[in-house]
């Protein structure tokens, strides 16, 4: 975050019960890492900032007698006092709302399942929808694409029920290098990527993949290794030879 | 008017003013015709024509003025024409009837009888002041609406305009929001939060430049006070923006319209064009030492860009979608720096403020709300328009008193207020006081103003899938709650309403919505189970017989609709079966005519056109 936390004093935040020190800024998510207490997240990722579009890290934030419902990917702990409740029945309800609604988009997909058992939901009251979709909107594709890679060759197309995730015009994006990282990322693998004879195949272009001349393995898309090349300014063979040959001959 | 010179200074200011106001008048006569969006819309632009064309024919041109003007309000007796000094307000007027109006208001100084509000059968007002429907009303706000012509500079001067800003020039930005503090005024947007409170934060939020914004990209249904303030009075909107960027210690200003506004964009930036002319914008404005820019941005049709951090996130040129605020924008906002945004209607506010005093302002209202508010009265009422009352008006008095009630004598049903996150409210809450505290406890809100008044033949689960739909298709999509659950809860309501429902469905849509409101990341989704809640809440019955009884009450829902026809009472008339558009209704002449369910798509024509009521919908 481009905001400095004017203070290095710690604060002192009591989740679940139990007392974290923390720096100023630090996320809900974060603190809770420090105590060892996991909080269920679909869209957040430490490489991209948090997004808070999922929505299933919701937990309970109590300040004195005020209690409301914040994001723990993205809440900045600022002040002294506060008492956060990652699993509250409130938090729950909060969190089975929203794996239901999911799951009910989603219904093939595993990790939704798990993670709506551990909150003790079997299944969806909703209509089903379409088995194949997979696809949860989390956006960490196109936050990924953005923030890591730098690509923008991803974006939000159309918008409430009608959005979905896509190329430019849902056009052969001439900004993608094919690096993958979008379908790495991906909490559900709904994002296509195959690689056949030395062409790697996604967002429906094709990427033509180096081939080590030590090995003779596909190694990454051309595109790839010329985009890094350039952005950190490296000689042009740098490249050349595969990550692993490279590693193996220093 | 001849290129103007930079004002300087307030004296000089004051100057221009004393000059100006002892001009004299251009002509004996002043014809005052409203030339806005719904004037235009009911044919205001071709009286203007014709008037002009008239007056020439007749060599009357420079002995008359015509000013044209802003919105006055009363959008049901539009368009409207007022003539000065004759003193009389004529209205429905059409271009035909612009001869007459000439020669005998004009030339002969009598009255068009034909022409004059009828405030019963026997009675006609003469003037704005005899109408009921400004009866209630305290127009400060929008005293300039309709009076004077939003694009002249001259007229905004004429009525003060500019000496709130050369007299907050000269204090303390911190004593500038003390004075709004003490005045309570607070964000006429939605939120209804502290102004001065967002002021300060902002001044003392770290990091420069900082912003202050005009949000005019009012999108909620039946809502446009917004567009009407700054079609009518643009330059107010804009002298209350430079004083709070003042008071804030903000250089660059931005103004967010949205896109099916012209109008309102067109006046403007018309106004910003003179107002840099005068000096009232750029560097040192009037002297001071303060530079003041602002930036027009158009929005592109998102109802959700309305929301701060999503018009702030398109300021910037991203995607319109909000982030979660739990760092405010007053800190974080534009590019990350500090940035206030306030409604149009909160900015009007602010000269006024300066110039009468904080006392003056905070006498109006109730204990939590000051001043006035404008609402846009709308639906099923007999003056639609925009009212500007008191805070602390009962419901009652808007709908009945200034509203003048219910059309064809029907009975009230409810009033939606807040916009589609609002609430609807029944006959029981009409003596509630209007402000931000008793509408938010009664489970509504005050929104921007929007009122939507219903009558007996609406159906509430209708509204609330009405308002759910829209809000589905304005829902950004960013976060799961809004995007899904919005969603789902309006297959439920579908399914209700075609008599689908089951025992249950109002307890699951109970417990959607508290799960919506705690999870959604930003207000629009946070209240979009409003409408749902609040019709519930209050029209729970009306749910019971959709799905106990498969029974829609109001008789909207079609697929729990039948039409037949009691043949004791059908004279055989043939006018059902004239108008039926599908050719359902079968009958010889004179006799008992039927209808064929299987044709019938329950369009309701035969029942609305039956001078015997023997058209039953059950």
């Amino acid at each position: 975050m481009s905001h400095q936390a004017t203070t290095a004093s710690e604060i002192k935040v009591l989740i679940d019960g139990q007392e974290a020190r923390v720096k100023p800024e630090t996320t809900i998510f974060q603190a809770a890492k420090t105590l060892g207490i996991s909080i269920p997240t679909l869209c957040s990722h430490p490489a991209v900032e948090p997004y808070g579009a999922c929505r299933v890290c919701t937990v309970e934030l109590k300040r004195g007698k005020r209690s409301r419902m914040v994001t723990a990917c993205n809440y900045p702990i600022r002040e002294e006092g506060l008492e956060i409740q990652t699993r509250s029945e409130r938090a729950l309800r909060a969190r089975r709302l929203v794996l239901e609604l999911l799951m009910a988009r989603c219904p093939e997909v595993k990790i939704l399942r798990d993670m709506a058992q551990e909150v003790g939901l079997e299944k969806s009251r909703y209509p089903k929808g379409d088995d194949k979709e997979r696809c949860i909107l989390c956006g960490l594709c196109v936050n990924i694409c953005n923030q890591v890679v730098g690509a923008n060759a991803i974006g939000f197309v159309s918008r409430g029920v009608d959005r979905k995730i896509g190329t430019p015009f849902l056009e052969n994006s001439m900004d993608c290098i094919g690096c993958g990282a979008c379908a790495f990322a991906c909490p559900t693998q709904c994002i296509s990527m195959t690689e056949k004879d030395g062409v790697r195949k996604i967002w429906d272009r094709e990427f033509k993949l180096a081939v080590c001349p030590v090995c003779g393995n596909y190694y990454a898309p051309i595109d790839q290794l010329e985009t890094i090349r350039k952005q950190v300014n490296l000689p042009p063979d740098h490249f050349k030879v595969c990550f692993t040959c490279r590693g193996l001959k220093l | 008017m001849n290129k103007a010179k930079a004002l300087k200074s307030a004296e000089e200011l004051k100057a221009l003013f004393q000059s100006l106001s002892s001009e004299k008048p251009v002509g004996k006569i002043r014809v005052t015709i409203p030339n806005a969006t719904c004037s235009i819309a009911r044919g205001s632009a071709g009286i203007i024509r014709r008037l002009e064309e008239v007056l020439k024919q007749k060599k009357l041109s420079s002995q008359v003025e015509i000013k044209v003007t802003g919105c006055r309000g009363f959008c049901q007796i539009e368009p409207v024409v007022v003539i000065e000094p004759l003193n009389v307000l004529y209205q429905r007027v059409s271009a035909d009837d612009v001869p007459e109006i000439v020669e005998t208001s004009l030339v002969q100084g009598q009255v068009v009888e034909r022409l004059l509000y009828p405030v019963s059968k026997e009675k006609r007002a003469r003037t704005e002041a005899e109408l009921p429907f400004y009866s209630l009303q305290k127009r400060f706000v929008t005293e300039n609406c309709g009076v004077i012509d939003p694009t002249s500079m001259k007229d905004y001067l004429l009525t003060g305009g500019y000496q709130a800003l050369a007299r907050a020039l000269k204090m303390k930005p911190e004593e500038i929001i003390n004075e709004v503090e003490k005045a309570g005024l607070r964000g006429r947007g939605g939120g209804g939060f502290n102004t001065a409170l967002k002021w300060r934060t902002c001044r003392t939020a770290p990091g420069e430049p900082k912003y202050a914004i005009i949000n005019a990209d009012e999108g909620d249904p039946g809502a446009y006070m917004d567009r009407s303030l700054l079609e009518g009075d643009p330059h107010r909107v804009l002298e209350g923006l430079i004083i709070g960027a003042y008071a804030i210690g903000s250089s660059q200003g931005f103004i967010y319209v949205r896109h099916e506004y012209p109008l309102a964009l067109r006046n403007f930036r018309t106004a910003l064009n003179q107002a840099r002319e005068y000096g009232f914008l750029g560097k040192n404005i009037l002297g001071s030492g303060f530079d003041f820019e602002v930036q027009v941005n158009q929005g592109g049709g998102a109802f959700v860009c309305g929301e701060s951090s999503a018009l702030m996130a398109s300021i910037e040129g991203k995607l319109g979608e909000p982030r979660a605020k739990y760092v405010h924008t007053v800190e974080r906002g534009i590019w990350d720096k500090p940035s206030n945004l306030n409604n149009v209607e909160t900015w009007a506010n602010v000269p006024l403020i300066i110039n009468k005093g904080a006392d003056w302002f905070a006498k109006i209202g109730t204990q939590g709300s000051k001043g006035t508010k404008i609402f846009s009265v709308v639906g099923k009422i007999n003056n639609t328009g925009l009212v500007e009352v008191p805070m602390g008006v009962t419901l009652k008095q808007i709908v009945f008193d200034i509203g003048g009630g219910i059309p064809q004598k029907k009975k009230f049903k409810a009033v939606q207020t807040g916009g589609p996150s609002g609430g609807c409210l029944p006959e029981s809450l009409l003596s509630l006081p209007v402000d931000f505290d008793r509408l938010t406890e009664v489970g509504s809100m005050m929104g921007s103003g929007g009122m939507i008044v219903m009558d007996e033949d609406t159906c509430m689960v209708d509204v609330a899938r009405y308002f759910l739909n829209f809000l589905k298709d304005e829902s950004c999509g960013k976060c799961t709650p809004c995007r899904e659950g919005i969603k789902q809860m309006l297959a439920i309501l579908n399914r209700i309403t075609e008599g689908k429902g089951q025992e249950g469905d109002v307890e699951q849509l109970e417990e959607m919505s508290g799960g919506i409101i705690d999870a959604a990341l930003c207000a629009l989704g946070g209240t979009s189970p409003n409408p749902v809640m609040s019709t519930i809440k209050y029209f729970r019955n009306e749910y019971d017989a959709h799905i106990r009884d498969h029974k829609c009450p109001a008789g909207v829902c079609k697929a729990l609709v039948t039409y037949s026809i009691d043949p004791q009472k059908c004279t055989g008339c043939g006018l059902c079966l004239r108008n039926c558009s599908t050719g359902a209704i079968k009958g010889a002449k004179k006799k008992p005519h039927r209808i064929n369910p299987k044709k019938c798509i329950k369009c309701g024509i035969c029942y609305e056109v039956c001078k015997f009521a023997a058209v039953k919908r059950s």
